[in-house]
């Protein structure tokens, strides 16, 4: 199958490349980047789409995309979700194990790869929870998660209290080069807060978190990190890469969720701040 | 100090030994056992010369020696091997030289541990005097009397010949 | 290098509280002391009369019928009057301190004790107060204390090895399992490394070795397969139920995966490594039926070695 994607303005971070590039492709593979067809293409394509005004670009990763299932099916669905995805050019999603019931056993993270398995949807990358029930006591049965199908494993937004749990989740991670995402964010100063802490949230009444319940929550997760080499052991050798390969992208984002999620947040202060100032024009 | 002439000859004692247990005791039920080490080289000399046909044994007397809340452990400590049954049997216990009794003493205690014996005897080279307890050999060629600073030590060459040393203590 | 607490100004062994710092020919004083003593309980009579008329305290702060036992067969056997104190049901239960009971068991006339505490350093803190008070005829022993040192399992395990292997210089010897918490396997690295073993391994999750585990002398393995390649000595470590409570292990089935000594991970040692486990074991868990009950485990020789080395240690100790 031949397809020639053309006019479009093709942004490629890994190579930096962002320029008005045509896109040849075959058999599955891209064989070809530029004005004229690859030497082998011979007598045209089966499909040419136009992409003019479009961007062309590799499929987006969503680091904490909630699929819903199982357990908020009435929310929506996996095929809703992943059709949402595949709309908006997210062709790899990695979801949190904040499901019901949590994502803590081989057998629920089997099912939901398999129920998962849709063709022309994205690829799901499940994130195992780090500690059973994500209580933050006892450990997950990693390696066995790890063979059903987990990329990592995280606590979604449920910190862990017990810093010495903390240290031994990751050092066990650790042990067999299994990366940890984590939220970085105290629970008790983030406690009933809904907005950043500061101007926004004074003059709209609303409950702050303060800025230091996220530094000293980044700085505990850095430090156990550092000691427990939770992310030093990533960056050596190593077999697993090449199996991951193309998961590689995935791992790279351990601050990203907590940083997007603040920006949201902060996003959402100015809307109602706005919304506010509207009312009492 | 004896000059090496006046050392008693340790191989024709081995032989004289022998002689004088022969047509003694029944090489068919008699069990030689040989105090570690010099008691166990004349023990090997006569169990061959003597023919006998139980197998020989040895032991060490370290863990039945009467001096050890003085002295401590012998540093040398050898496994005792008794390949035989002690309950009834006659057994001669060999040792080199015979001086205060108490190592023969040990080696009585010790073989009573393995069991009950009809009768034991006692062959040695040399009988040096200066016992501390009634102990005495059923068998010995040779007696003298030595200084009792000197201790008389038997030694064993490379190619087997057995000699008397004297040592000063 | 500072004076061994154990050992007296004639450099003979005084008390046995570890290994750390013995010198080697110490270590190989006692093995060889241990071989004749295992010929005495081939015998009718299991006896010799080294220690008679002396009495050893057996003083348990933390119960163990096991080790408490072996050392009472071993006492016995040394023709010693024994007495077994268990610590938890009686006097330091009413408050009475470490010494206090120390104090009071030397006017009994003890001439040894033989201490597992649950604290490390208890022993120490024993031999040291007997010498403070002019008691010096008292010998101590170290049955365990707390996660320090367990030096009598350690010179067993050194017998077994020298029985099988005779060589100590020419061996790769790997520890596997829960190290952060193993007074065994502190005493096994100290007495590897004097013994002049080249290669120590230490086979185990990061959750539990202890940090800095590399400066005892020995090479970390988390992959038990690269750890095992080539290795002559198994030492298998107890895994205790515990450890899943503590956050350092999610269950004992993916550790027996990860880390439980099957047939096909043996077969990465040398084909004549032997197996060897302090006891008891738990099977599954660190370690598979068919290999505890396999030609290669030395496990119950081990125990028999065990009451020759420490009739071995309590003889020389008394005779000092």
């Amino acid at each position: 199958m031949k397809i020639h994607i053309k006019n479009g303005r093709l942004i490629d971070p890994a190579s930096k490349t962002d320029k008005p590039l045509d896109l040849f492709i075959a058999a599955g593979r891209i064989v070809g980047v530029g004005d004229t067809a690859p030497a082998a293409w011979g007598n045209g394509a089966n499909s040419v789409l136009d992409a003019t005004g479009c961007i062309v670009c590799p499929g987006l990763v969503d680091l904490a995309a909630r699929l819903r299932e199982p357990g908020f099916e009435y929310r929506a669905t996996l095929e809703s979700e992943m059709a949402a995805a595949a709309a908006g050019g997210v062709t790899r999603l990695a979801c949190p194990p904040d499901t019901d019931p949590v994502l803590d056993e081989p057998g629920l993270v089997e099912m939901l790869t398999h129920r998962a398995r849709l063709p022309e949807f994205a690829h799901v990358h499940p994130v195992g929870a780090l500690t059973t029930q994500l209580e933050g006591k006892a450990l997950t049965e990693m390696t066995e998660l790890s063979e059903a199908g987990c990329v990592a494993f995280g606590q979604a937004n449920h910190a862990i209290v017990d810093t010495q749990v903390l240290l031994r989740a990751m050092m066990y991670a650790a042990t067999f080069d299994f990366p940890v995402w984590l939220q970085a964010q105290d629970p008790f100063l983030a406690k009933k807060g809904v907005a950043h802490d500061g101007e926004v949230a004074a003059r709209l009444g609303l409950a702050g978190i303060p800025v230091a319940a996220e530094t000293i929550a980044l700085a505990t997760i850095l430090h156990l990190a550092r000691e427990t080499g939770a992310r030093g052991r990533r960056c050596r050798h190593d077999r697993r890469r090449a199996r991951r390969r193309h998961r590689g992208d995935l791992r790279r984002g351990d601050s990203s969720p907590a940083s997007v999620r603040n920006g949201y947040r902060l996003f959402r202060c100015e809307r109602a701040a706005r919304s506010a100032a509207a009312l009492n024009a | 100090m004896p000059t090496a002439s006046q050392l008693p000859d340790a191989e024709a004692l081995c032989a004289a030994l022998a002689d004088a247990m022969r047509g003694r005791i029944d090489p068919a039920a008699t069990a030689l056992v040989g105090i570690h080490t010099g008691g166990l080289w004349v023990a090997e000399r006569l169990h061959a010369a003597l023919g006998l046909k139980t197998p020989l044994g040895s032991i060490n007397v370290s863990f039945y020696r009467d001096d050890y809340s003085r002295r401590g452990l012998h540093a040398n400590a050898k496994a005792a091997r008794i390949p035989f049954t002690v309950e009834g049997a006659h057994i001669v216990i060999v040792d080199d030289v015979v001086h205060t009794g108490r190592t023969v003493r040990a080696a009585i205690n010790e073989l009573f541990d393995y069991g009950r014996p009809a009768k034991i005897d006692l062959a040695v080279l040399v009988d040096r005097g200066g016992r501390e307890l009634p102990i005495a050999p059923s068998f010995c060629p040779r007696s003298l009397s030595l200084p009792a600073a000197h201790k008389l030590a038997l030694e064993r060459a490379a190619d087997g010949g057995l000699s008397f040393q004297v040592i000063e203590k | 290098m500072h004076k061994s607490p154990q050992l007296n100004k004639h450099g003979e062994l005084q008390h046995l509280l570890t290994i750390e710092g013995l010198p080697r020919d110490v270590l190989t004083r006692i093995l060889d002391t241990a071989a004749p003593f295992t010929e005495v309980a081939e015998r009718e009579v299991k006896k010799v009369p080294l220690l008679r008329g002396k009495s050893v305290f057996n003083l348990f702060f933390e119960n163990s019928t096991r080790t408490r036992t072996t050392f009472e067969i071993a006492a016995k056997r040394l023709s010693a009057d024994v007495i077994n104190l268990n610590i938890n049901t009686s006097s330091a239960n009413k408050g009475e301190t470490l010494l206090d009971t120390a104090d009071n068991l030397s006017a009994m006339h003890a001439d040894m004790f033989v201490v597992r505490h649950a604290a490390s350093g208890a022993p120490f803190l024993i031999a040291q107060h007997m010498a403070a008070t002019g008691r010096d005829h008292i010998h101590v022993v170290n049955a365990g204390d707390g996660r320090h040192a367990h030096p009598t399992q350690g010179l067993l395990d050194m017998y077994t090895i020298r029985h099988y292997k005779a060589d100590f210089t020419r061996l790769t010897v790997a520890i596997v399992g829960d190290v952060l918490h193993s007074r065994v396997a502190r005493s096994q690295i100290h007495a590897l490394n004097t013994l002049g073993v080249p290669e120590v391994r230490v086979i185990a999750p990061k959750t539990l070795l202890p940090t800095g585990i590399e400066r005892l002398g020995v090479r970390v393995f988390n992959d038990m397969r690269e750890g095992l390649r080539g290795v002559d000595v198994v030492m298998m470590l107890r895994l205790q139920n515990e450890r899943m409570q503590g956050a350092l292990l999610p269950s004992t089935q993916e550790y027996f995966k990860s880390y439980g000594l099957t047939p096909e991970k043996l077969a990465l040692a040398k084909p004549d490594a032997i197996v060897m486990h302090p006891g008891p074991m738990n099977r599954g868990v660190e370690i598979d039926s068919a290999v505890a009950d396999g030609g290669q485990a030395v496990i119950l020789p081990q125990v028999t070695f065990g009451i020759a080395v420490r009739m071995a240690v309590m003889a020389m100790l008394a005779g000092n």
